[in-house]
């Protein structure tokens, strides 16, 4: 599939540079617009995320940062009445065609949660579930080896494979979670404030875990920490609210800037996003 | 949700930088009039009041790390608290200037206070002192295009600069009045770093607005004045 000619040419002028530096986009976002019943959550989103890159979603409660990385696996299909327009394209596939699994979809693009959520099973077994799922059992205990190996846990549990996951501390839940989220051998990374329940020394080990996976996996993270988003991120889109019950319009997310995380950070060039990530928000 | 203290400390660190201005700009007139009249105790004052400019400079490098520190600023407020460390330390050197000039008045060398090098001397220091008020205003305001002329006055000031040498040469035979006349080469010397300096916070004032710091001339190539950011 010939991504170039598919793709519908919305970019802000600013956001072509943006793609033309980086060269590999592994999803291209055009129009993208997300409700739920008559309750719309973004709108008219239009962005690419770049290969082998850490983007993160920031912006104020309500404007669809989870809504918008929940499409890129298709996780609001299980939400009733989410309802997903416009288009995104997965390495140049439309990923909400009709013909895509999404199962298939979630295995490509794994995604870890604000609560640490392990299984009610083994530290292994937790690991080994995608697999499992997948039909991916050859290698077994090297594939969950691995998987915990690079979620930077396996030193920390590799005499207490068996014993419960919920014997884990908060940080050390959240590490098997990103351990199951690897095993199966996903492209990319969705984190959803993965850090949010953690303490700062779980949260530092996270950010380093991030920074070493960026080597093998595209990731996107939301986050409400700005600190944060400036730590670990290349690249940084910042989202808002428009609209309102005072005006015609219901609130609704939209994509106001997005940018490397230098240029946020310094010298962002709409005000909306100076004003939030200065603290003078509202 | 306005962050109120952090506000307040951010426009305390900028007034004590625009304060420290006033002071230097008076530590320059005052020094120029004890040059202009070989008044000794006058420039014993200048030196002994930049420990006042010493300590509004200390005063605000502490409030700037301690900002950074605690309140984590970004954006506009970022480059805010770098502006004001760069152009905090930049007024404090230009201070350092005037009790360098000072200490010549000291050495009460018998230079005669009317001279063709005393003269430029005391048309670079007005120049100097009007480069440093049009610097300060320019980043109070954040009027880049205010800070923008500097370079042109600073060409001013280096041309006077230069004409030092030519006035030089009539002492050259004249081994008593020598000694002195390089000395005042080494104080036009310091008047024409002291515009520099006031460049340099022009160029800070740019960056505060615009997120760009680019030179405004280029000491490398100084025949070259580079545009556009």
């Amino acid at each position: 599939m010939n991504v170039m000619t598919q793709r519908p040419n919305v970019l802000a002028p600013d956001l072509e540079d943006l793609v033309n530096e980086h060269e590999t986009s592994v999803f291209e976002v055009r129009d993208l617009t997300a409700s739920y019943g008559a309750t719309p959550a973004i709108e008219n989103v239009s962005l690419d995320i770049f290969d082998k890159k850490i983007t993160a979603v920031i912006g104020p409660s309500g404007c669809g940062k989870s809504t918008f990385i929940r499409c890129f696996n298709r996780m609001n299909d299980l939400v009733a009445g989410a309802h997903v327009g416009g288009k995104i394209f997965y390495r140049g596939e439309d990923l909400y065609a009709e013909d895509v699994d999404a199962v298939e979809v979630r295995r490509r693009i794994g995604m870890v949660f604000q609560q640490p959520n392990p299984f009610p099973k083994s530290i292994y077994d937790n690991v080994a579930f995608g697999l499992r799922v997948n039909r991916m059992t050859d290698h077994l205990d090297d594939r969950v080896e691995k998987a915990l190996q690079d979620a930077a846990l396996w030193d920390e549990v590799k005499r207490k494979i068996k014993d419960p996951a919920s014997a884990l501390s908060g940080g050390q839940q959240q590490r098997l979670c990103i351990a199951r989220a690897l095993a199966t051998n996903p492209d990319v990374l969705l984190m959803d404030e993965p850090c949010s329940a953690l303490d700062p020394i779980a949260t530092t080990k996270i950010e380093d875990l991030m920074h070493e996976l960026k080597a093998d996996y595209t990731i996107v993270i939301v986050t409400h920490n700005m600190q944060q988003a400036a730590r670990v991120s290349d690249l940084t889109a910042f989202f808002s609210v428009e609209g309102s019950a005072e005006t015609d319009r219901s609130p609704r997310g939209v994509l106001v800037e997005y940018d490397t995380t230098e240029q946020i950070f310094t010298a962002p060039n709409d005000r909306r996003t100076e004003d939030y990530i200065t603290g003078r928000f509202g | 949700m306005v962050r109120i203290n952090f506000e307040e400390e951010l426009m305390t660190a900028e007034n004590s930088l625009i304060a420290q201005g006033s002071l230097v700009h008076q530590q320059l007139s005052r020094v120029l009039n004890a040059l202009g009249e070989r008044d000794v105790p006058e420039a014993i004052g200048v030196i002994a009041a930049d420990d006042r400019v010493d300590d509004i400079y200390l005063a605000t490098q502490t409030r700037i790390l301690n900002l950074l520190a605690l309140q984590a600023p970004v954006a506009k407020d970022l480059r805010l608290v770098s502006a004001i460390l760069h152009s905090n330390m930049h007024v404090e050197r230009m201070g350092d200037l005037c009790v360098n000039i000072a200490k010549f008045v000291t050495n009460d060398h018998p230079y005669p206070t009317s001279s063709p090098m005393l003269g430029r001397l005391h048309e670079m220091g007005e120049r100097a002192a009007e480069m440093l008020q049009t610097a300060m205003q320019a980043f109070a305001a954040r009027d880049v295009e205010t800070a923008e002329e500097l370079p042109d006055r600073d060409a001013v000031l280096n041309r006077l600069n230069r004409g030092m040498l030519d006035d030089l040469k009539g002492y050259a035979g004249d081994e008593e009045s020598f000694e002195w006349a390089v000395n005042l080469i080494l104080v036009a010397r310091y008047l024409e770093r002291f515009g520099d300096h006031a460049v340099d916070i022009g160029e800070q004032t740019y960056f505060l607005v615009t997120g760009v710091f680019r030179e405004f001339t280029d000491a490398s190539h100084p025949e070259l004045r580079l545009q556009g950011g």
